[in-house]
């Protein structure tokens, strides 16, 4: 049955890039490079990151060290999420300066 | 001319006359009604005295006002037809001058107390209905609200735990288990789930002293071999049992706990598991009790563990 082979012990490769540093690391990572994007803002964006998100070239080894530190579907997922929220406090700030809605 | 206006007047005062003897019989407005299933069966199997209007004797009352509206529709239906054919052969007799035309005298003797008499054997049956669902005030306390049980979640399984054994349900019962349907490679909510159900177990361990076992089941068994999911499981509690298994031994225990999970952004080896992340707290004897969202940090998830537990020590009571 496979539950009994499951449980002999089939290859146990333990992933240490989830386990509790690497995520700390990649975190940490993450956060320097955003916060470097929030610095920058005032810069044109040239460099193409991920799903769409674009950043100025000063960022770029902020942007490296990111990449090295997490799983690519983890940058990804963050770039994704760090769209959406920058998209929804662009709607909820400018509502002085946009006329109509 | 003026008899007949008379009549008819006068025929539907009475109809209205009924309707006044009907409302005074009706307590809509001291009734609650609440649920479908049970009052119906409630309000006419256990009538007990009501302090401001006895039950029994309202439900007799009741069934008069209807028996009364009825005979009094008949009756006017029985007059109206007399009338009719009275006025017909008058109409008749009195030559070939018309004094009514035809249409009129039908319209107004016969369509007219007819559909009076459907409207209110229409309103008679909605208002028996209502008596029948109503409960009333002071007699069924419990709405239903508390005894609702939602759909039956959970059912067999047989996983692996980290110690290489196999474990099926009955290996949790006589336990509370908060149990967790995750991966070991989720980039933020993972973590932060296993995180907050590893300190609600502390608290509730260390001040309350219940032990509660936290069970993770992964829901991506290809990467997460057993070795890895308990280094990975260490680093928050070392209290918390991890599953794993086969791929159609994990969906069938995630359908069956109504788990929804699927790989998304999949680029070779690297994916992520799209899932809904939600805690659940089970009782010693396997059921579910209480489905905890993203939206519980570990104090309000040991909350409202205690106040399931208290809950549950006051029925026994």
């Amino acid at each position: 049955m496979a539950l009994e082979t499951y449980a002999s012990g089939k290859g146990d490769e333990i992933h240490t890039d989830v386990l509790l540093k690497a995520r700390q690391a990649c975190y940490k990572a993450r956060d320097a490079f955003y916060s470097c994007l929030e610095k920058q803002s005032d810069k044109k964006p040239t460099e193409i990151a991920s799903v769409g998100l674009l950043y100025p070239a000063e960022c770029k080894s902020s942007r490296d060290e990111y990449v090295k530190n997490c799983r690519a579907s983890w940058v990804k997922h963050f770039d994704r999420q760090y769209c959406r929220t920058k998209r929804t406090h662009r709607l909820l700030d400018d509502r002085e300066t946009r006329r109509g809605v | 001319m003026p008899i007949f206006r008379f009549i008819f007047f006068s025929s539907k005062h009475r109809f209205t006359h009924a309707s006044n003897l009907l409302q005074r019989f009706g307590p809509s407005k001291r009734t609650q009604s609440c649920g479908y299933a049970k009052s119906a069966k409630d309000s006419y199997t256990k009538p007990t005295a009501h302090p401001i209007m006895n039950t029994e004797t309202q439900t007799s009352r009741s069934w008069s006002a209807y028996v009364v509206v009825c005979c009094l529709g008949f009756l006017r239906l029985l007059v109206d037809m007399y009338l009719s054919i009275f006025i017909l052969r008058m109409n008749f007799v009195l030559g070939g001058r018309n004094m009514w035309p035809n249409s009129y005298l039908i319209s107004s003797l016969f369509l007219q107390p007819a559909a009076l008499l459907v409207f209110g054997g229409f309103a008679a049956f909605v208002h028996y209905n209502d008596e029948r669902r109503a409960i009333r005030i002071g007699q069924d306390n419990s709405c239903g609200s508390d005894t609702v049980a939602g759909p039956i979640i959970g059912g067999p399984f047989t996983l692996v735990n980290t110690e290489y054994q196999i474990v099926n349900e009955q290996g949790f019962l006589g336990n509370w288990v908060l149990l967790y349907f995750g991966y070991t490679s989720s980039p933020d909510v993972g973590p932060d789930q296993v995180q907050i159900m590893a300190n609600a177990i502390d608290t509730l361990e260390l001040e309350e002293n219940f032990k509660v076992l936290p069970v993770f089941v992964t829901i991506d068994p290809q990467r997460d071999t057993l070795a890895h999911l308990r280094a990975y499981l260490k680093e928050f509690d070392p209290r918390i049992v991890g599953l794993t298994g086969p791929v159609s031994a994990v969906r069938q225990m995630a359908q069956e706990y109504r788990i929804y999970f699927k790989k998304v952004e999949e680029e070779g080896d690297d994916y992520l598991v799209e899932s809904s992340h939600n805690i659940y707290l089970i009782d010693p004897k396997m059921k579910v009790v209480r489905c905890f969202g993203v939206e519980y940090d570990a104090e309000e998830l040991s909350k409202e563990i205690l106040k399931e537990l208290k809950k549950r020590q006051n029925k026994a009571d």
